[in-house]
């Protein structure tokens, strides 16, 4: 039983030297307080010591959390995942270099860290209380969770990946006025990522649900099969993605990627985004900085969103009447290609009165209203059309093949 | 075949084509001819999808150009372009080039490679096949682009002054046996452009003339002689046609007294 718990330790930790850089930090953040405390008496400087040193085990172990996941999932490890493809393995059988569930030794390391929160110290001069032991445990099961839930997401089943980013959300919101409520949520999400977890092994080793990577890999093979040609995929440095193959072949290149998620799916996925701001905000107890901070990130994404859409259509294809030529033959507007601008002008006539209607009219407090608004221009965004692709294919436009390309790495005959 | 129904294409406000009705039928070798900025490229550019005109339509194979995202995709396939002056991934060897060139247009691996061998021994490029493209001269990067054309397999092939950009006496020769061969054996349609109309005096089986954004003439080479009576070169016929003005200035030039 002993061996087998430190073999299982031997596995499971991170390498020796994160362990003592970690216990180094804390024994030099401990023997400075132990030496403040005996020689200048309760101070300020060891009230902030002691909260950093609390910061610390609560980071250490979210990251441990993070750690158990993203080093033993075979995902994350290309050299790892193609060795595994290539054996026999399937669910229900060990994972060869260690287990992405937890086990006992992982209990250990996190009891160990939480009680290093426990010890009796409170802060003399600072009117702040230290975090509670528990709070040690559920970062590293909070941490834990979302890592295992977006390795789900990856390798299906997505709706259990959904169901519990949605539930870890609600877990982190809640925990602003009702912890014991938090913590069951945090323990609900965290089963249903590990049911996801499981279900995962099942569709090992992945291959037609990857990732948009391998999706468009997907498409290309059928493409291929599709014109009687023979299948090869393989990642290559012999092969030039079509949209560096330079002027004319990028540009009127006759494949086109897929899009690598429908709308349905970006949709959900900005709704779990805002959730998640939404539960992150309420923890923000200075609303005047909330408020300020709010404006600039809404008021700064909703220009980059804007600029962006507009980029990914017109970069490469301009229209086909300039400035002045619509002025002069009093053409100004080009159904077809000012289509492009419809997006970007509703992202932004969208924000500005969702933000002055629900800031000065409806008082929404804004850890609500800037989730909300966010959601709001993503989804318009999402769902304005034509798509790129349609309309760079069927659009009027004049194709500038010299506007987006990066110099550096073509040669432009003379 | 490609079939081009009132196109009316203008820069700005100056017009380059107007109101432009041309019906090329394959397989041949199309030239397109004219003085300098009197639309060839334009022409060309219409054709092959780079420029939406102002008007009209254009027809390939029975399929409208940007009429759907199926019929363009399909029409791509097709047809392939290269312009005058293309950009090259100057890191990338000429072989990876090819290679992903072809396989964008969904040709069969091995068939691949094998076309690709060929390409580079039709242009006296084996040695350099597998070099960065940055080492290559300007007369080689020609002949890469020249072979990414051929390697894509597509039947229509639109070359916007395939004979320019220092290509070499070897390189011009073998182009236009390939080009010729293509049509006749393979049933290819090629459209070219020249500004040197001897270059394409003996590969050309028709020959499209523009003046001024119009089709003054759409002959074989025969035919051009019936239209403007002369039993001359092209460069006479053409000089005729377009500029019928030259002919008399160089007259009035030495009329003037010794040069």
């Amino acid at each position: 039983m002993r061996l087998s718990l430190r073999a299982s330790l031997r596995q499971v930790l991170p390498r020796p030297v994160y362990a003592a850089l970690a216990v180094i930090c804390l024994l030099s953040i401990e023997l400075t307080w132990f030496l403040l405390e005996q020689f200048a008496g309760p101070n300020t400087l060891a009230d902030q010591l002691l909260l950093i040193r609390d910061t610390l085990i609560v980071g250490l172990l979210t990251a441990y959390g993070v750690y158990r996941v993203v080093s033993f999932h075979p995902l994350l490890s290309p050299d790892y995942l193609r060795w595994l493809k290539a054996t026999p393995w399937k669910r229900g059988v060990p994972l060869p270099i260690g287990p992405v569930h937890p086990v006992v030794a992982d209990a250990i390391v996190v009891l160990a860290f939480s009680a290093l929160l426990a010890d009796s110290r409170v802060l003399s001069v600072l009117p702040v209380s230290r975090p509670p032991a528990i709070a040690g445990v559920m970062a590293c099961l909070l941490a834990y969770a979302t890592t295992v839930t977006m390795m789900v997401w990856f390798t299906y089943p997505r709706r259990l990946a959904y169901l519990a980013s949605f539930v870890l959300a609600a877990s982190v919101q809640v925990s602003a006025w009702n912890p014991p409520a938090a913590i069951v949520l945090l323990l609900a999400g965290w089963m249903v990522a590990q049911v996801g977890l499981s279900l995962s092994w099942e569709h090992f080793p992945w291959d037609h649900t990857l990732n948009p990577g391998d999706r468009i890999k997907q498409r290309w093979k059928q493409m291929q099969a599709h014109s009687g040609a023979v299948v090869d995929d393989d990642p290559s440095p012999d092969r030039v993605p079509a949209s560096e193959l330079g002027w004319p072949f990028g540009p009127l290149s006759p494949w086109v990627p897929p899009a690598s998620l429908s709308h349905a799916e970006q949709t959900l996925i900005v709704a779990m985004f805002c959730w998640w701001l939404h539960a992150a905000l309420v923890h923000v107890t200075n609303k005047e900085f909330l408020q300020g901070a709010g404006m600039m990130f809404l008021g700064y994404g909703t220009m980059i969103l804007a600029i962006k859409r507009l980029a990914r259509y017109g970069v490469n294809h301009a229209s086909p009447l300039n400035f002045q030529g619509r002025l002069l033959k009093l053409r100004w507007i080009v159904p077809g290609y000012d289509q492009i601008f419809v997006g970007p002008l509703v992202i932004v006539f969208a924000a500005a009165t969702l933000g002055y209607f629900g800031r000065y009219w409806l008082q929404i407090p804004p850890a609500m209203l800037i989730p909300a608004i966010t959601v709001c221009i993503l989804w318009v965004s999402i769902w304005i059309g034509p798509s790129p692709e349609k309309w760079k294919l069927t659009a009027p436009v004049r194709i500038v093949h010299g506007a987006a390309i990066n110099k550096r790495n073509y040669d432009q005959l003379s | 075949m490609i079939q081009l129904t009132g196109i009316t294409q203008h820069y700005g406000v100056r017009p380059v084509l107007r109101n432009l009705d041309v019906r090329i039928d394959g397989p041949a070798v199309t030239a397109i001819v004219g003085p300098n900025g009197m639309g060839k490229t334009t022409l060309l550019s219409v054709m092959s999808g780079v420029l939406s005109p102002q008007s009209g339509t254009v027809e390939i194979d029975g399929l409208i150009r940007r009429s759907s995202v199926d019929a363009e995709l399909e029409i791509r396939r097709r047809v392939v372009f290269l312009p005058d002056r293309p950009w090259l991934p100057k890191h990338r060897t000429g072989r990876e080039f090819l290679l992903s060139v072809g396989s964008i247009y969904g040709i069969e691996i091995e068939h691949l490679f094998d076309h690709a061998d060929r390409l580079f021994q039709l242009f006296n490029l084996t040695k350099e096949s597998d070099w960065p493209i940055r080492s290559y001269s300007n007369g080689q990067q020609k002949k890469l682009a020249l072979a990414s054309a051929l390697i894509t397999e597509a039947h229509t092939l639109i070359l916007d002054e395939p004979f320019g950009g220092g290509l070499d006496p070897a390189g011009i020769l073998a182009l236009k046996h390939v080009l010729r061969r293509l049509s006749r054996e393979q049933g290819y349609l090629v459209i070219i452009s020249a500004p040197a109309p001897e270059i394409i005096e003996d590969l050309a089986d028709n020959f499209v003339v523009l003046r001024e954004g119009r089709v003054v003439a759409q002959e074989s080479m025969d035919g051009l002689r019936r239209l403007t009576g002369i039993r001359g070169g092209l460069s006479e016929m053409l000089a005729k046609l377009t500029s019928p003005e030259t002919l008399d200035n160089i007259d009035h030039y030495f009329q003037g007294g010794p040069a």
